[in-house]
């Protein structure tokens, strides 16, 4: 420690510890300012983290006492060093689409950590650095004939974030996998300020494999859902890279709002209903097991009418015509990829065959308008456009039920989870979206989740939504229908539902206790380390 | 609208980051960001989002009025590419709420002193250039163009403060002149009396005097008769066809940007462009006259829910997207001329990077400016054009200074300087 202290009692940063930060960024790359630092304490549902532990006021969580921009490594390990000394608490984010404040804590903003640093086609493999989008990577390796796995959280979310990070989950999963399983190594800073390389990368060989030889923590490292930022700052990451059957240039044609253009020939997109949510199960179950599916989405109708439309009004006026219910209840939608014609046909016929057995059909309406294969085109394959589904409707959206299962346990939960989401819709709370199950598979499990739309405008819709995933949580618990999402997120929801989910909040506690001695990376999003 | 009156859109942000780049099917690897503001600045509060979310801790009253909220709120071209981008996916307000943010600090007596001494300029010369007024007309001398303060015209082209005043620019005001008179359009110009729109104290937040000038302006054209007004000066083409309209003060005539006006002319057969001007030429879009040149969208409602959440508006709004803005005509127009060749930049259109001259910027930000036409140079450049080509004073005055700086060699033509080397 300095022997000074770094921040008064309201938290402001003490002046030579401001200029400690700042003779590792610059003057230009650090503000202590207000007006800056709220643009770091906003989120569209602060209210729950508050919740989780950060604490702070209406639609604000608390400021940091500073942000910085690194622009290298060498950098941000000293910003975690000087933290170190001085006994501030730091927090990372990439493109910061959640950000969680703190007072006294020093936001690192990974803004100008933004370079594709290889494409190795020949190992099919891509090294970059935080501040890289879902779709830079995506135009970056297209040109190469490869493709990365692209979570779902928007075209301009951050592949490095997800891979070591956060969750990851995607349309794409069937074929690439979710972000766990495409991590091949990472520079990891750790809270000390030591930098560890993960993989064959931390015995020199090259970014080949997150196994080695060399150290492999890659299940310490995020586990399923990933710390948070609670476990120090990554820096680069190499993701695996997978066969793209598409053009090297991908780009729709005219003007905005919406982008025209044409599915390549090396894709299908196939929309199909089923007459129960139990046939529907059925097809998910075989589609999994047949290997034909590109991508894949249980889509909710809401959703395809949301990303389908230009407006909430178009939407509207699509969603009371009707059509998509009686074309599109109990919905999957996927696309499917071949190097040749006859590949594709045969994995359509593949298709045929699932639907003939499970009572499925194809939602020839949709089919025949190519607005719809656009929209499955860009959503599921570059996130592109997810907003029109997730922040036009009403403002925001909250996973309430969240399920990592088998097929069958989501199966069972259907009915349930709509019928308890409903309650909550008929008092006003989200809108009434009919069926509102999202899902995927990958190798892991079948991903279920239940995403009403809320308004973050409104009181009574955020306290009700508060409300709705506590009280999901609370009933997958007792119908041992999985962990919801956040119940693994949060040093606070760690302690309060780690003993119902193999007692991970004590590994955790362990964990973040060895990485980070002294707490300097924020616990908030992970664990507070062990007692 | 107050400021106020956002606070909808600023809860609603979800801190997506579209605002940041062009959309997903529109970008590349590289050069996919469209925001000049936080490209320079970093810090989120210098993105739209991030002004959202300032303007939401103003409202709370979470911050005050200071140097660097104004840093914050002026260090931005209001370039409109957030805009675009943000509603290409949503219904937000990102464009109006700023210079609604603006205002308020007008209304409040918070300003930039560099600003002030163009307001000032405004009030005492009716220009935005620091200029004394009976400097306005020097441009036409010898065209033996009509005026307008004497004479009716159907056609009435409006030079605009930057072409009235400088000297090196002349030469775009004096080619569209000449073209018109070459094609036998009964045009005219207020010469000396011209007046300046109003639409660059607007935008930096001094609304009234875009109501001053519509009102005067008006007049200028009825009194003269005029049908048509034709500006060369993307600003300018803003505010008469799109900032007049939306305070209700539409000019009851059509409004066309030169480069769209002579586009006309030439495929009507009213110009012959003969001469081969052998030049690979790529062209840069003046967000006032593409993205931002979209008309204005009258609505008046309010907002109402259906399906217990799901936001509408009553009576349906349609938002300007930038889906209507003038992109094709200069394109087209440079497509006439014989030996040119046009090659794209990667952000176009819709996307196209600013040349950093807008919202102030250029007075207040001088290094700002300068850094956001330097990236337009090094985009140009990688084309391997031989020129750039653009349609606004004010873009060609910009970039032709960074060309310099960066020591390019890349001429910058506004489109009409082309076109009368084809004539
Ligand atoms: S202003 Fe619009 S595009 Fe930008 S972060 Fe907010 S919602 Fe996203
Ligand atoms: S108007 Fe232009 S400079 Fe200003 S925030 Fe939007 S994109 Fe950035």
């Amino acid at each position: 420690m300095s022997g000074h202290p770094a921040t008064n009692e309201t938290g402001a940063l003490s002046r030579d510890t401001y200029r400690a930060l700042e003779d590792v960024v610059g003057p230009e790359f650090i503000s202590d300012h207000p007006v800056i630092l709220d643009g770091y304490s906003f989120y569209f549902l602060s209210e729950l983290i508050t919740a989780l532990g950060a604490g702070g006021e209406k639609k604000f969580i608390p400021r940091p006492a500073a942000v910085v921009l690194p622009g290298s490594v060498d950098e941000v390990q000293q910003i975690v060093r000087v933290c170190n000394r001085r006994g501030l608490a730091f927090h990372a984010f990439s493109t910061g689409i959640v950000c969680e404040g703190g007072p006294g804590r020093i936001q690192i903003d990974l803004r100008r950590l933004g370079r594709v640093i290889e494409i190795d086609e020949k190992n099919k493999i891509a090294v970059i650095e935080p501040y890289v989008t879902n779709a830079r990577l995506f135009h970056a390796t297209i040109k190469k004939g490869l493709r990365a796995h692209v979570h779902a959280a928007g075209a301009n979310a951050s592949p490095l974030a997800s891979a070591t990070s956060v969750g990851g989950e995607g349309p794409d999963n069937p074929s690439c996998g979710y972000s766990s399983r495409n991590v091949l190594g990472v520079e990891w800073v750790l809270p000390t300020g030591e930098i560890l390389r993960l993989g064959a990368l931390g015995s020199g060989a090259g970014w080949f494999c997150g196994d080695g030889p060399g150290p492999s923590l890659r299940g310490l490292m995020r586990g399923v859902f990933g710390a948070f930022g609670g476990l120090g700052v990554f820096t680069k990451v190499a993701v695996k890279l997978y066969p793209w059957h598409g053009p090297a240039v991908f780009k729709g044609s005219g003007l905005p709002p919406t982008y025209g253009g044409e599915l390549p020939e090396s894709l299908r997109a196939c929309f199909a209903a089923f007459p129960t949510s139990d046939q529907m199960y059925d097809a998910v179950s075989a589609i999994w097991e047949e290997g034909i599916a590109h991508t894949f989405n249980r889509m909710p109708r809401s959703f395809l009418c949301y990303t389908s439309s230009d407006s909430n009004q178009e939407a509207w006026e699509l969603w009371q015509s009707g059509l998509l219910e009686r074309d599109f209840t109990n919905g999957i939608a996927l696309l499917l990829a071949g190097h040749s014609k006859g590949e594709l046909d045969y994995k359509e016929r593949v298709l045929h065959d699932v639907l003939a057995r499970t009572g499925g059909k194809r939602a020839e309406t949709l089919e025949a308008d190519p607005r719809y294969a656009l929209t499955l085109l860009r959503t599921s394959i570059l996130s592109d456009g997810v907003f029109r589904g997730v922040s036009r409707p009403s403002g925001g959206i909250l996973e309430g039920y969240y399920l990592n299962e088998s097929v069958d346990v989501s199966r069972l939960s259907h009915d349930a989870s709509y019928a308890h989401t409903k309650t909550f819709t008929d008092r006003g709370i989200c809108i009434d979206n009919g069926e509102t199950n999202w899902g995927t598979f990958s190798d892991i499990a079948y991903l279920s989740e239940q995403i009403p739309h809320f308004d973050p405008r409104d009181e009574k819709s955020v306290q009700g939504m508060l409300e709705l995933l506590a009280t999901s949580y609370q009933k997958q618990f007792e119908t041992r229908s999985g962990a919801g999402l956040f119940a693994n997120i949060g040093a606070i929801m760690n302690d309060a539902f780690g003993p119902m989910l193999s007692n991970v909040h004590v590994w955790k506690k362990r964990i973040k206790k060895a990485l980070d001695p002294r707490t300097a990376c924020d616990p908030t999003g992970y664990s507070y380390p062990e007692a | 609208m107050a400021l106020e009156d956002y606070e909808a859109d600023m809860t609603r942000c979800s801190r997506c980051s579209d605002c940041k780049f062009a959309p997903a099917s529109q970008l590349d690897e590289n050069r996919a960001e469209i925001c000049p503001s936080i490209g320079r600045y970093g810090f989120h509060s210098y993105s739209a989002g991030g002004r959202f979310v300032a303007a939401l801790s103003f409202v709370s009253k979470r911050v005050e009025h200071s140097p660097e909220l104004l840093e914050v709120l002026y260090a931005c071209q209001l370039c409109g590419a957030c805009d675009v981008a943000c509603k290409k996916d949503r219904e937000l307000e990102p464009l109006e709420m700023m210079l609604e943010f603006r205002a308020r600090c007008v209304k409040d007596g918070k300003t930039l002193a560099a600003l002030d001494r163009l307001i000032e300029s405004l009030r005492r010369s009716d220009n935005m250039v620091l200029r004394p007024r009976e400097e306005r007309g020097r441009w036409a001398d010898g065209l033996g163009v009509k005026s307008l303060a004497t004479e009716r015209a159907q056609v009435a082209y409006h030079a605009g403060c930057r072409l009235s005043f400088d000297e090196t620019q002349w030469g775009i005001a004096r080619g569209a002149i000449e073209v018109m008179q070459q094609a036998g359009v009964d045009v005219g110009i207020a010469g000396a009396d011209e007046l300046c729109c109003g639409g660059r104290a607007y935008e930096m937040g001094y609304q009234d005097a875009l109501d001053e000038y519509a009102e005067r302006n008006r007049k200028v054209f009825e009194a003269a008769g005029v049908k048509t007004l034709v500006t060369s000066c993307a600003h300018c083409f803003h505010a008469f066809e799109v900032l007049y309209r939306k305070i209700g003060k539409e000019l009851d005539l059509e409004v066309v940007h030169v480069a769209d006006y002579v586009n006309q002319l030439a495929a009507d057969g009213k110009i012959a462009l003969t001469r081969e001007v052998p030049l690979r030429v790529t062209y840069h879009d003046p967000c006032h006259l593409g993205r931002l040149g979209e008309p204005w969208i009258p609505w008046e409602g309010e907002e109402k829910k259906v399906l217990q959440q799901l936001v509408l508006r009553d009576p349906p709004k349609t938002f300007r997207r930038g889906t209507h803005g003038v992109y094709r005509p200069p394109r087209e127009l440079l497509a006439r001329i014989p030996g040119v060749e046009l090659v794209e930049m990667k952000r176009k259109e819709a996307y196209a990077w600013c040349c950093g001259s807008g919202g102030g910027v250029r007075e207040a930000f001088p290094e700002l400016a300068a850094w956001t036409a330097g990236e337009r140079i090094d985009e140009a450049a990688e084309t391997e054009a031989d020129a750039l080509a653009t349609a606004c004073p004010w873009c060609a005055r910009g970039l032709e200074q960074s060309a310099k700086a960066k020591q390019k060699d890349l001429p910058v033509y506004d489109v009409i300087e082309l076109v009368r080397r084809a004539l």
